[in-house]
């Protein structure tokens, strides 16, 4: 199924700040990945920056807040403006996140990480099966950082987990490079067994971008250069995983528009030099 | 202890802090609170506290963030006293739904409008920069209509000072009228600003 995606390129994470630049130079940007929760219930404008973005873009709405880990069920009033947003858009995809942010009445306001383990599993199945009754486009779930790891009985390796995920609820995945790298760092665990772990046929999307130290951590802040480490990964999944897109996600410190290109054009070599597009 | 309760009692800790210190003090006793059981609480407790910490830092953070890019001249004026003032509000203000960060913005606003919270010479001009720009985002939400706000100070002037790279505008009172006006949903808004003799 996932072999019959149409293949997009590279892709921008969409940010209003360089609004003006992206239109001038959108022949080096082959799609845009929009934050989905920014045209739900969208003002006037918003409305219309939607409209003129998907009159020149092929759009993948990207959402932050479905809480597709939440055990407590899908809150059905947002269910159903997503999928309003989404099924209007008609993308060849959308993705979400392999987390809750919501449990309780509480809205946590990020990602949250989940347990590795078999009930978590059947609640993210059951979510995405209630999503997809709604969503007619198909779904990627993304892998997000997470700063602890929560109990839960026999956990699985987050690989293990990730597979059985996508699997059982039959998804595709949006592979975030560098919060796989992050991850390995902050858990110590060795990348290769990672990658060696998923289901590549299942990697139709990356996201790629830097972050920064903080006390020693490796946070995904999406506020730097893509570092030398997550280039090096972006090349060993597109060696071994047949993706459809690469976007860079870059929301914080936003340098110059060209350097943002470079980046571009660096993710659409390596697609290139691997077979991946043309 | 089930998936569920599990995300209840962490969606709770995550969000407030001082629960957060009563729980890693004492685990049995806090986690009644919730409705945990022993073992629950047991299994709980085994988090890391200074992950758990950490975690809960980073959704100040990225709140801030988000409210930075909604409050860029309010923040910006604010400087190093920025992340500490939301960091008090945010202990006791958690807003929801899919304009959060929207509301987030407008609280935060509110909260240094009103109140003690700024203090020093340039509380007035700076509460007036944060209500002058939460008008902005509720005039952005208006399909059509008229807002009309009073500040004490030239907020506009401050305005543009503070995007300057001024954030120490020389601000003296002057009494200001400010309008935002949209015809209907199809046209952009139009903002005037009057500053008084008076």
């Amino acid at each position: 199924m996932f072999s019959q995606l149409p293949t997009l390129g590279v892709g921008l994470g969409f940010r209003e700040p360089f609004r003006g630049e992206l239109f001038l130079r959108r022949g080096e940007v082959d799609f845009l990945e929009i934050i989905a929760e920014h045209y739900m219930d969208a003002s006037a404008e918003k409305a219309r920056e939607l409209e003129l973005l998907a009159a020149h873009f092929t759009l993948i709405p990207h959402a932050i807040n479905l809480s597709l880990g939440s055990a407590e069920g899908l809150d059905p009033v947002y269910l159903d403006k997503l999928a309003r947003l989404v099924n209007g858009l008609n993308p060849p995809w959308w993705s979400e996140h392999v987390s809750f942010t919501r449990a309780g009445g509480i809205d946590i306001g990020h990602l949250s990480p989940l347990p590795f383990t078999d009930e978590a599993v059947e609640v993210l199945r059951r979510n995405v099966c209630e999503a997809r009754e709604r969503i007619h486009a198909p779904l990627i779930l993304e892998n997000i950082t997470y700063a602890l790891a929560v109990p839960g009985a026999s956990p699985m390796r987050e690989a293990d987990f990730l597979a059985e995920v996508s699997e059982r609820a039959d998804c595709g995945l949006l592979l975030d490079v560098m919060n796989l790298h992050a991850n390995a760092l902050n858990h110590g665990y060795p990348v290769e067994d990672f990658l060696a772990r998923l289901p590549a046929e299942r990697i139709v999307q990356l996201h790629f971008v830097g972050g920064h130290w903080h006390d020693g951590v490796l946070i995904d802040s999406h506020s730097r250069p893509t570092p030398d480490e997550v280039w090096s990964l972006v090349e060993k999944v597109a060696a071994l995983a047949p993706v459809k897109g690469m976007v860079l996600e870059r929301d914080e410190n936003l340098p110059p528009f060209p350097e943002l290109l470079a980046e571009l054009e660096r993710a659409r070599r390596i697609g290139r030099e691997y077979g991946r597009w043309a | 202890m089930g998936l569920a309760e599990t995300q209840r009692a962490l969606a709770r800790l995550y969000t407030d802090a001082r629960l957060r210190e009563r729980f890693f003090a004492d685990p049995f006793k806090t986690g009644e609170e919730f409705g945990l059981g022993r073992d629950e609480a047991e299994q709980l407790a085994r988090l890391s506290a200074p992950q758990v910490n950490f975690f809960a830092g980073t959704l100040h953070a990225k709140r801030l963030q988000e409210v930075r890019d909604l409050l860029p001249l309010t923040v910006r004026a604010l400087g190093e006293r920025a992340a500490p003032l939301f960091r008090a509000y945010a202990e006791t203000n958690l807003p929801g739904g899919i304009k959060k960060h929207r509301a987030d913005a407008a609280a935060f606003a509110d909260y240094l409008a009103a109140g003690d919270a700024l203090g020093g010479a340039d509380s007035g001009w700076l509460a007036d920069l944060a209500r002058y720009e939460k008008t902005w985002l509720d005039a952005a939400d208006m399909p059509r209509g008229v807002i009309a706000r009073r500040f004490r100070f030239p907020v506009n002037a401050i305005a543009r000072d503070v995007l300057r790279g001024n954030t120490q505008p020389a601000a003296n009172p002057q009494n200001t009228l400010a309008l935002w006006f949209r015809l209907s949903p199809g046209h952009r808004i139009r903002h005037s600003v009057l500053s008084l003799p008076f």
